[in-house]
């Protein structure tokens, strides 16, 4: 059972359009199907004939972010009035998955820490003055963004790892520290900053400060060579007694973390929806790929993941409505990123096992799936701390649930 | 459902009327894939229509009062629809010893010359097929309701059970991370699979391939659901009258009915994405 890839064929055959139609209204209406087109359009003509170069390369040039500044992919759902398009959130997860079902992964990841992550948390906490001078940059790509949260003591439990510090002196902070494994780092114009601005350990102790990579103090030190994900530079952060005006705060001071979590939240359900639509494509493909007596036998393997990823999808598409609803639901989000991105990974891996060993070859497309989809459990917030936010929630139910129910 | 649709009038106030009023009780028995069907309708003397052959594994075989059961046409056409008797002359009906869904009363029923009236017959042949295929849609979407209804209240039984079994001085087993993380993969199966039964339930008909993935989706989860819960509940899930027992069981048993049989649902699931992945043909770039 081989799929017929070859780096001929590769290079012969156009790469796939979006796998199935949505079925769901969430994110397939026909503003939805118009806005993928367009999504569509730009990954076939722009990202796909470079991807690979970028891949080898480990890099992602500024006229990536220009495109999609210029298709209005980094300003999705920033209010009009502040230069984005207002749209709600089902549109993020029709471009994520856009990106994602073209296997276009590290590109994916890079826009969506700057179109979900920076931009959002700047249009929604930034003072006027602060987003008339950084956001318009970042929504037309003209600038690169990036959000440093993780350190090299931690990543998960942030209100207890972070090192990182804001000393204010006057009209500045003073910042020092380290932030590890940063998406975008190594490219960026601009770092919103999770530092330390008030003594100890409580969740109320962070603040967002934008972080200007030509602030005095600001080093990248490392871009990080990764398994997987090339065009996604992901870089180590020293900051040395930077110094950044106290005016480039973004949100009130203290709040940084709770200013974070819904982002964070939306971030793992967009990680959720792309997996999901990374593995459907994976699986047509395969399905595709594969005729008369193999197709046979691998039929029940195939059926049963189509029927998970289906199932996959109506959740992702159902946590996605509660977001457009105005309620982030942190557990749903943490369910979503364990279960969806385990499932995203079994499936790629099931996959490779029915293509057989030519899966293993570069130029296969599925070396580089296999290869990104690993990461999946691992950024955003591990697959092990997800199960503890979820448990959290049952615990918490488990206390609430009168014991003489069991014996109902 | 399909009395409603393809009945005539006589049929209906037959059948219709005390099958609403909980009088009578109808079953169906979906047939096999294709041409797998186990009864024939024959011309009698004098013209008369006779029922002939087997169905096993017939829903309230032993209770019901009649069944819809699709039938060979005389002169060997396919598929004719007809509501036939389960109590009189030429019908005879036994409990078939199972696994599980002990309440479906599953049995079979054997027609030997079973007098049927033309006013019996719901569909000619091939006509039935569409009425049936969303019955049948109606049948999955309503049992992928009524398993996750049992996963969850075995999940509900097993979080009461973690959260006060004692395990360690002033701690229960729930406090364990990894009880929790098996809880949490559990809860999120279920999580999952309902929220296609969400957007099932939504829609007033369920496509027929849309009900196979769901049938499909709801019954792998709960049957993860059942064997990660009894792990967790112990010897107390796998006491009979618990419902994780129970759960498991009735996920097994379902395989064998027409509606749940993984063979045939992987096989139209397969065909589902097959189509959708042929239209989409490429490789990967």
């Amino acid at each position: 059972m081989i799929l017929p890839v070859s780096a001929a064929a590769v290079a012969a055959v156009a790469p796939p359009g979006p796998p199935s139609p949505p079925r769901a209204s969430f994110a397939g209406t026909a503003p939805h199907l118009r806005f993928r087109g367009g999504v569509a359009k730009l990954i076939r003509d722009k990202v796909i004939p470079r991807l690979e170069e970028w891949e080898a390369a480990e890099a992602l040039p500024g006229e990536f972010f220009r495109w999609c500044g210029a298709g209005g992919l980094l300003g999705t759902t920033i209010p009009a009035a502040l230069g984005g398009r207002g749209l709600d959130f089902s549109y993020a997860v029709a471009q994520v998955e856009e990106f994602m079902s073209a296997r276009a992964t590290g590109p994916a990841v890079s826009l969506m820490v700057q179109s979900n992550g920076v931009c959002p948390l700047l249009a929604r906490h930034g003072t006027p003055e602060l987003c008339g001078e950084l956001l318009g940059p970042l929504i037309s790509g003209e600038a690169v963004g990036s959000l440093g949260a993780t350190e090299p003591s931690g990543g998960s439990a942030l209100s207890h790892t972070l090192r990182c510090t804001a000393e204010r002196q006057g009209d500045e902070w003073v910042i020092t520290g380290e932030k590890a494994y940063i998406t975008n780092a190594p490219i960026a114009d601009t770092v919103l900053l999770l530092a330390r601005t008030v003594p100890g350990t409580g969740p109320l102790t962070m603040s967002l400060i934008a972080v200007p990579s030509d602030a005095p103090g600001f080093e990248v030190v490392a871009q990080h060579r990764k398994l997987g994900l090339g065009a996604s530079p992901t870089g180590h952060l020293r900051l040395d007694r930077c110094r950044v005006p106290v005016r480039f705060t973004v949100g009130r001071q203290g709040h940084g973390y709770p200013h974070l979590l819904p982002v964070l939240c939306q971030e793992r359900l967009l990680v959720a929806a792309g997996s999901v639509a990374c593995a459907r494509s994976v699986l047509e493909v395969t399905a595709a790929g594969l005729r008369g007596g193999a197709r046979d036998a691998a039929r029940p393997e195939l059926a049963r993941m189509h029927a998970r990823l289906e199932a996959a999808r109506a959740f992702v598409y159902a946590a996605g409505e509660q977001v457009c609803a105005g309620e982030t639901d942190p557990a749903a989000a943490a369910a979503a990123k364990f279960a969806l991105c385990e499932m995203a990974q079994r499936v790629a891996a099931e996959c490779a096992r029915i293509v057989g060993p030519r899966s293993a070859l570069t130029g296969s497309g599925l070396d580089r799936v296999l290869r990104e989809t690993r990461v999946l459990s691992v950024f955003a917030g591990t697959s092990e701390t997800m199960r503890d936010v979820y448990g959290s929630r049952l615990a918490t139910l488990m206390q609430q649930l009168p014991p003489e129910e069991a014996e109902c | 459902v399909l009395l409603e649709r393809l009945g005539g009038a006589e049929l209906r106030d037959r059948l219709l009327a005390p099958a609403l009023s909980g009088e009578f009780c109808g079953a169906v028995a979906y047939p096999e894939a294709d041409d797998g069907f186990d009864c024939e309708l024959r011309v009698g003397a004098g013209g008369a229509l006779e029922l002939h052959g087997v169905l096993t594994l017939v829903q309230g075989a032993c209770d019901a009062d009649w069944v819809v059961v699709t039938a060979r046409a005389p002169g060997g056409s396919p598929g004719v629809l007809l509501a036939a008797p389960l109590r009189g002359p030429g019908v005879s009906a036994s409990r078939t010893g199972i696994l599980g869904l002990q309440a479906a009363a599953l049995g079979e029923v054997r027609f030997d010359g079973c007098p049927l009236a033309p006013s019996d017959v719901l569909a000619e042949a091939g006509r039935g097929a569409p009425a049936l295929a969303e019955s049948l849609a109606d049948e999955r979407r309503l049992l992928s309701a009524a398993l996750l209804a049992s996963a969850d209240r075995v999940l509900g039984d097993t979080l009461i059970f973690v959260g006060a079994r004692a395990f360690g001085p002033g701690r229960v087993l729930g406090d364990q991370q990894v009880v929790r993380h098996r809880l949490a993969d559990l809860a999120a199966e279920h999580a999952v699979a309902a929220a296609l039964l969400r957007e099932a339930g939504a829609e007033e008909r369920t496509e027929p391939a849309a009900a196979v993935l769901l049938m499909l989706a709801c019954t792998e989860a709960c049957a993860r659901i059942a064997e990660g819960c009894m792990q967790l509940l112990g010897a107390r899930g796998y006491m009979a009258d618990h419902p994780a027992a129970r759960l498991y069981r009735d996920v097994l048993t379902l395989g064998l009915l027409a509606a749940g049989d993984p063979a045939r649902l992987a096989h139209l699931a397969g065909e589902d994405l097959f189509t959708r992945a042929d239209a989409a043909a490429g490789v990967l770039p």
